[in-house]
């Protein structure tokens, strides 16, 4: 049997973008940016398979991001030969850049969770000084634009970045949407009978959970000002990532703290959870 | 003869190197020019760019109209507002956007209590913040009845 760091995750993850793709190209023709909410649950309960189309964009981007993750953490168990400093920054660029688009998927869908973590992004952006408007603006403006510009960023910009930072590395690992087949088949499979994820507004409600990988995050800004919790604790973990360039004489440490900050964003997890539960 | 041929020969090869390393060094300050030119030509670009995506199109002055009769000591939920009505006929609303990160804050009816679902700051029904990471009081909206005859009232958030 193929040990777990040799099954080649990365080309599986192409498979899951093109069905990604596929599936949020389709989805775009009937989102409408200017009623993002009732857009969505139209498409979920009006539009014939609105629901399959909505599952199927959300459950193989979900997939793409942990097997990009999945071939991240392979590569760095094989022992890779030593990288430019530069390379490594770039593909460790485009991971983050891959979260921003999984992370601007859930805004769009402007349910209870969505607006919600939209919403924390952005005053966590206008919590950076000097150039906090700049960046929320350029990224989300959902306080005077809805989520006109979350839209195009999801659409075109974040895709074009990530495509920019990715194109040196994928285009020497062409993959064939063919060559995983079961992959189509389960994810496809999966989206036809489980449905997509969709929080309305309540009233009366006083507790609710971010996305899974917000979670953590949401729970070190009960304590923490939004600055330090939302901008320099993960830019620690990303400082880490950056670190563990192969052939780096830093690599060690770079471990460290990756693993560090791990324990400690999965103990704020659970805690979050556990906050939500007792709810 | 021949010693003076060699020295012209040196001397030559000497005017030639010199005006090789001229060129050269011509050639790399034309290249650092031209790199900072397009530095600058960035910097030129960059700069109508983050102004004209900074820029926040004003939003418009939205009048928003509560259909009925709030009745003393109730309150009424809008999506982006709370107005109460107190128990001489006083009435006031609120933003319901929580000051600490946007999330959009909740009525609690037992506690008397506006509770924020994302990260439990606690402000009172007249705005103030009570408890939590929030650190500035909700803002407040006018309102006003909706007029003579007319039951209800307009939130001009």
């Amino acid at each position: 049997m193929k040990s777990l760091v040799e099954i080649k995750w990365g080309a599986r993850a192409m498979v899951a973008l093109y069905l990604s793709l596929l599936s949020g190209l389709i989805v775009a023709l009937q989102y409408n940016p200017a009623h993002p909410y009732y857009s969505t649950s139209i498409i979920d309960t009006l539009v014939p398979f609105g629901g399959f189309w909505r599952s199927l964009h959300f459950y193989s981007s979900q997939l793409f991001f942990l097997l990009i993750v999945l071939h991240f953490i392979a590569v760095l168990c094989n022992n890779p030969p030593s990288l430019p400093t530069y390379s490594w920054i770039t593909l460790v660029s485009s991971m983050l850049v891959a979260l921003l688009l999984l992370f601007s998927g859930y805004i769009l869908r402007a349910d209870a969770v969505g607006s919600s973590a939209g919403r924390i992004a952005e005053n966590i952006l206008l919590s950076v000084p000097y150039i906090g408007r700049t960046l929320a603006s350029m990224l989300l403006d959902i306080e005077y634009g809805g989520m006109k510009r979350v839209y195009v960023n999801h659409l075109v910009g974040f895709g074009l970045l990530w495509l920019v930072l990715i194109w040196p590395h994928i285009r020497r690992y062409m993959v064939g949407w063919r060559q995983f087949p079961w992959l189509l088949l389960t994810v496809t499979t999966w989206s036809a009978l489980i449905p997509a994820p969709m929080e309305p507004s309540k009233i009366g409600v006083f507790h609710i959970n971010g996305p899974w990988f917000f979670i953590g995050l949401q729970e070190i800004l009960r304590y923490v000002p939004p600055f330090w919790a939302g901008i320099v604790w993960p830019s620690i973990f990303v400082g880490g990532l950056f670190l563990l360039v192969p052939g780096n004489a830093w690599r060690r440490w770079g471990s460290f703290l990756v693993l560090g900050w791990l324990i400690l964003y999965l103990a704020l997890t659970i805690l979050g959870l556990m906050a939500g539960a007792g709810q | 003869m021949e010693p003076l041929k060699e020295e012209t020969d040196v001397v030559m090869c000497h005017k030639q190197e010199a005006a090789n390393q001229e060129g050269i060094s011509r050639r790399q300050t034309l290249k650092k020019g031209a790199k900072w030119l397009g530095g600058a030509l960035v910097l030129a670009i960059l700069y109508p760019l983050l102004k004209f995506v900074g820029f926040d199109i004003p939003k418009k002055p939205q009048k928003i109209r509560i259909e009925r009769d709030i009745l003393p000591g109730g309150f009424y939920l809008g999506a982006n507002f709370v107005a109460f009505a107190g128990e001489h006929g006083d009435v006031w609303a609120l933003s319901r956007r929580c000051t600490h990160l946007g999330c959009l804050v909740s009525y609690n009816e037992i506690q008397k209590r506006l509770i924020c679902p994302c990260h439990q700051s606690v402000f009172s029904k007249h705005g103030k913040r009570l408890a939590g990471p929030a650190k500035l009081d909700l803002p407040s909206y006018k309102i006003s009845k909706a007029g003579k005859g007319k039951s209800g009232y307009v939130v001009v958030i």
